[in-house]
């Protein structure tokens, strides 16, 4: 039982890592931007192609993982300069936009990918025993990477300049301008950012499921979910909300019901929206009115 | 500040000029007369022609119309993002099918039970997710919800028949001694979605609910200190637009014979909000032009659906950035300021 | 008869009181004024008696029932309705549909609504009647957000520095309609920043410095008050213009 317990633990914490590490993109950029960004699931999907495309050509998975973040960075700075820069703060028209993203990118991906599952090989196989039990090794580094990333991008906006200036540009846009932030470039940095975490989710979801074109939804569904949870454009509230997604969804299958385990996250949101109108956290999300 | 003296400037010469003519307001009236003239002629050609291939395309046409419609109340009027239509029109679909299947419910029954099943689930959803301003809470909940539909639907195998979906072996029962089981007959039930829609958003649109509406899409806080109940309002849009997405739905069942989780795909409602943005989001016809434009073009010039969708995807960005208020919503401005006297061709920047 | 009476509201946003054990009573048919230097917590009051933020301690009646817990929406069916600092109208609409929506929202007290023919005539709207709201010249968006209050069929109107930014010429037509509105008998009480703009206007004016009530009473009286003066002169001595 106790052993039960501890697995079931370790892989919710994995996969609500996994889910933070998508949220937290989708978070920072509604925050300082405003748009909430539908098209977040397809730089998942996109990354994990990236990742599968570079493993199969024998570059190994840290270099997928690595390439799966800059193509994605790259491809956000993109979409951010040639249309989301247009209509930021816009919610609606930059939510729409997305959606047309979606349309777009998901559609050329079916097309040239075809809708062939694919998988590679993970760096790690097999299984570890710790203390008594049995761990998959490939899990565990999943969530050792998840851990690592979200760490990092926390760090990177508590205690560099740049992000600080992004913290600064969330509080207030007009006020970060007027002390010498560079708006539009940060905001592009921003997304850039997002997408690259997108990216990272991707390749790492890609060393454990099957890729499809029609992958992104999920990461996007259980995104949103956080997003809300912690406290919309909190990116500490979405981690947190992360794990306890992961964990309640991994007891909840385990104990419960498997065939329910996407309605976990679900319940848990309307039950939020009722119960805890900010966020679970109390973090003020940012409710432009 | 100069942008507003100078539209004042522009108002003061429209007044100042001579009333336009009386010849301008007919033949503004006339255009109209003519476009509605158009799709009554649109909607008699399949069964006129009398051709399967026409029904077919009539059919299709004709729900994704409804379907634009009653989307149109919820997001044109009322403003509120919700991207949960495709998951309501799979689920009167679904609902149906099995209360007349399985529960042995004459179609007619079953319709209405579907309606308010789907009522009663988008209440539940709006509830929590209306009670914020500004919309966001509405868009992230509807597309979790979209998502967990499609996931039931393509996991509850002993209920919905999984990922293989459902046959659907059965007709509308005969109204009136109208029989519904041929293909004049399903089109003629797919138009009458259409055309019971319209009437519904007519008639909301005339109403006080309706401009209570557009007074929340315009300013929630402004409509609330003008005495509106911003989240009654909302929330019953949300309702009856699902309800009729639904009802919609129960009528497609029986016409492709056929139901399958793909009908609950995000697709589709993103595919109908596109539909909206490029036809013209908020104003009548709009969701008419925009379906005929979407469905209708491509069908004729054998466009292949993928194409179809990425090309509607690079339409929303652009209709979105550069002409936000859509093909309707350009006519109806230009044949306004016709009317006032300002030429019907120009590229001078309208306010 | 007191149509509004705040009694002992007050209003602390964490360590900070904005409103502080206000008692202020307004009687049927008055037409008075709010004044305070920047901060003294006016417009928080009148969102407050709007519905638009909760007290934390006080209440407040109109027409003697308590109506502090009431949702904004509830207070304006009952005839209490506020404008926004700044115009705040539907500036897609036209002013005509502005004053439908406002005019038709409502149930329960069709008999108070004015005619929207009516308002358009009186307001002088009807040239602009079928332009966007968003397009008129500011004094027109500040009449017609007064407009709108009026067509819902409102007993008292709470007005929130109407007057700021405004020109003179429009300042003047601005209180010949504040002036116009009340002689058909809506109560108006109106906050300014300005003492001038309501000299000439309103009867009484209660006078607001942090977050409490420093003076009561005719204008000219608010005037020679030393604490009223002391008050201005400590944040802004442009007041008495």
């Amino acid at each position: 039982m106790f052993i039960d317990v501890i697995q079931t633990m370790t892989d919710g914490l994995m996969i609500g890592g996994l889910y933070a590490t998508v949220a937290v993109g989708i978070t920072l950029v509604f925050g300082i931007m405003g748009i909430l960004n539908f098209a977040h699931g397809q730089m998942v999907m996109l990354g994990a192609y990236v990742a599968f495309f570079f493993v199969t050509a024998g570059y190994g998975f840290w270099l997928g993982l690595a390439f799966a973040m800059l193509a994605m960075a790259l491809l956000g700075l993109v979409m951010e300069r040639a249309v989301f820069r247009f209509i930021l703060t816009d919610h609606m028209g930059g939510l729409t936009v997305s959606l047309g993203i979606i349309l777009i990118i998901e559609n050329l991906a079916a097309a040239y990918f075809t809708p062939d599952h694919r998988n590679f090989d993970p760096p790690l196989k097999g299984g570890v025993e710790l203390l008594g039990m049995q761990f998959s090794a490939q899990r565990l580094l999943v969530l050792a990477l998840v851990l690592v990333l979200v760490t990092a991008f926390y760090l990177f906006l508590q205690k560099t300049r740049l992000g600080k200036a992004i913290r600064a540009m969330g509080q207030n846009r007009t006020g970060a301008a007027l002390v010498g932030v560079q708006v539009g470039q940060v905001t592009a940095i921003v997304f850039a950012l997002g997408s690259a975490m997108a990216g990272a989710a991707g390749a790492l979801y890609g060393s454990l499921f099957a890729i499809t074109p029609y992958m992104a939804s999920g990461p996007l569904m259980k995104g949103f979910i956080l997003t809300v949870l912690g406290g919309l454009g909190s990116v500490p509230g979405a981690v947190i909300a992360g794990f306890l997604l992961g964990i309640a969804e991994s007891f909840g299958s385990r104990y419960l019901s498997a065939s329910f385990r996407d309605g976990y996250g679900f319940i848990l949101l309307i039950a939020a929206l009722l119960l805890f109108p900010r966020g679970l956290f109390g973090f003020s999300g940012k409710e432009k009115v | 500040m100069s942008v507003k003296s100078e539209t004042a400037v522009m108002i003061n010469e429209a007044a100042s000029e001579t009333a336009p003519g009386e010849n301008r307001n007919r033949i503004v009236q006339l255009v109209f007369a003519l476009g509605w003239l158009a799709f009554a002629v649109l909607l008699a050609t399949p069964i006129l022609a009398d051709s399967r291939y026409l029904l077919h395309v009539g059919t299709m046409i004709a729900l994704h119309g409804a379907l634009a419609v009653s989307l149109n109340l919820l997001l044109g009027y009322a403003g509120q993002f919700a991207i949960s239509h495709g998951a309501f029109y799979g689920l009167g679909a679904y609902a149906s099918a099995l209360l007349v299947t399985s529960a042995g419910l004459p179609f007619w029954l079953a319709m209405p039970l579907a309606m308010l099943i789907a009522a009663i689930v988008a209440a539940i959803i709006g509830y929590p997710a209306l009670r914020y301003t500004g919309g966001v809470h509405l868009a992230l909940l509807t597309f979790a919800f979209g998502e967990l539909a499609r996931l039931i639907a393509a996991n509850w195998d002993g209920l919905t028949g999984g990922p293989m979906g459902l046959r659907v072996l059965y007709f509308p029962e005969p109204v009136l001694g109208f029989a519904f089981s041929k293909a004049s007959g399903l089109y003629a039930l797919a138009a009458a979605m259409l055309l019971v829609t319209m009437a519904i958003v007519l008639l909301v649109k005339r109403s006080r609910f309706g401009r209570g509406l557009v007074a929340i899409r315009e300013d929630e806080v402004l409509a609330s200190f003008l005495g509106i109940n911003v989240l009654r309002y909302k929330l019953a849009a949300y309702v009856l637009s699902s309800a009729m997405a639904a009802m919609i739905g129960t009528v497609y069942a029986p016409i492709m014979t056929f139901i399958s989780p793909e009908l609950l795909n995000v697709h589709e409602t993103i595919s109908l909000i596109g539909v909206l943005i490029l036809g013209g989001i908020g104003t009548f016809s709009g969701p008419l032009i925009g379906t005929l434009i979407f469905y209708g073009l491509p069908e004729f010039l054998r466009i292949a659906s993928f194409y179809r969708l990425v090309i509607l995807g690079v339409l929303i960005i652009l209709v979105v950035l550069l002409v936000p208020k859509g093909i309707a919503g350009v006519i109806r401005q230009r044949l306004e300021m016709y009317r006032r006297g300002y030429p019907l061709f120009s590229w001078r920047k309208l306010s | 008869m007191s149509l509004l009476r705040i009694e002992d509201v007050s209003m602390r946003f964490g360590g900070l009181t904005a409103v502080r054990d206000v008692s202020v009573a307004i009687p049927k048919g008055g037409l008075c004024g709010l004044i305070g230097p920047n901060g003294a917590g006016k417009t928080t009051l009148f969102n407050i008696v709007s519905g638009f933020q909760r007290p934390s301690g006080g209440r407040i009646l109109f027409e003697d029932r308590d109506i502090t817990a009431l949702e904004p929406h509830r207070r304006a069916e009952l005839g209490l309705v506020r404008t926004f600092q700044g115009a705040r109208v539907f500036p897609r609409l036209t002013i005509r549909e502005g004053l439908q929506i406002a005019r038709h929202l409502s149930d329960g007290n069709a008999t108070r609504r004015p005619v929207i023919d009516d308002v358009m005539a009186e307001f002088g709207f009807a040239k602009y009647a079928d332009e966007p709201a968003g397009s008129l010249p500011s004094g027109v968006m500040r009449e017609l957000g007064i407009a709108m209050a009026i067509s819902t069929g409102a007993r008292m109107l709470l007005l929130d520095e109407p007057a700021a930014g405004l020109s003179a010429e429009e300042v003047t037509n601005l209180q010949r309609v504040i002036r116009h509105v009340h002689a058909a008998g809506v109560t108006v009480w109106v906050i300014e920043h300005n003492l001038n703009f309501l000299m000439g206007l309103v009867e009484r004016c209660i006078v607001l410095d942090a977050g409490a009530v420093i003076a009561d009473g005719e204008p000219r009286a608010i005037t020679g008050d030393p604490r009223v003066i002391e008050a201005y002169l400590g944040d802004d001595a442009h007041a008495f213009g």
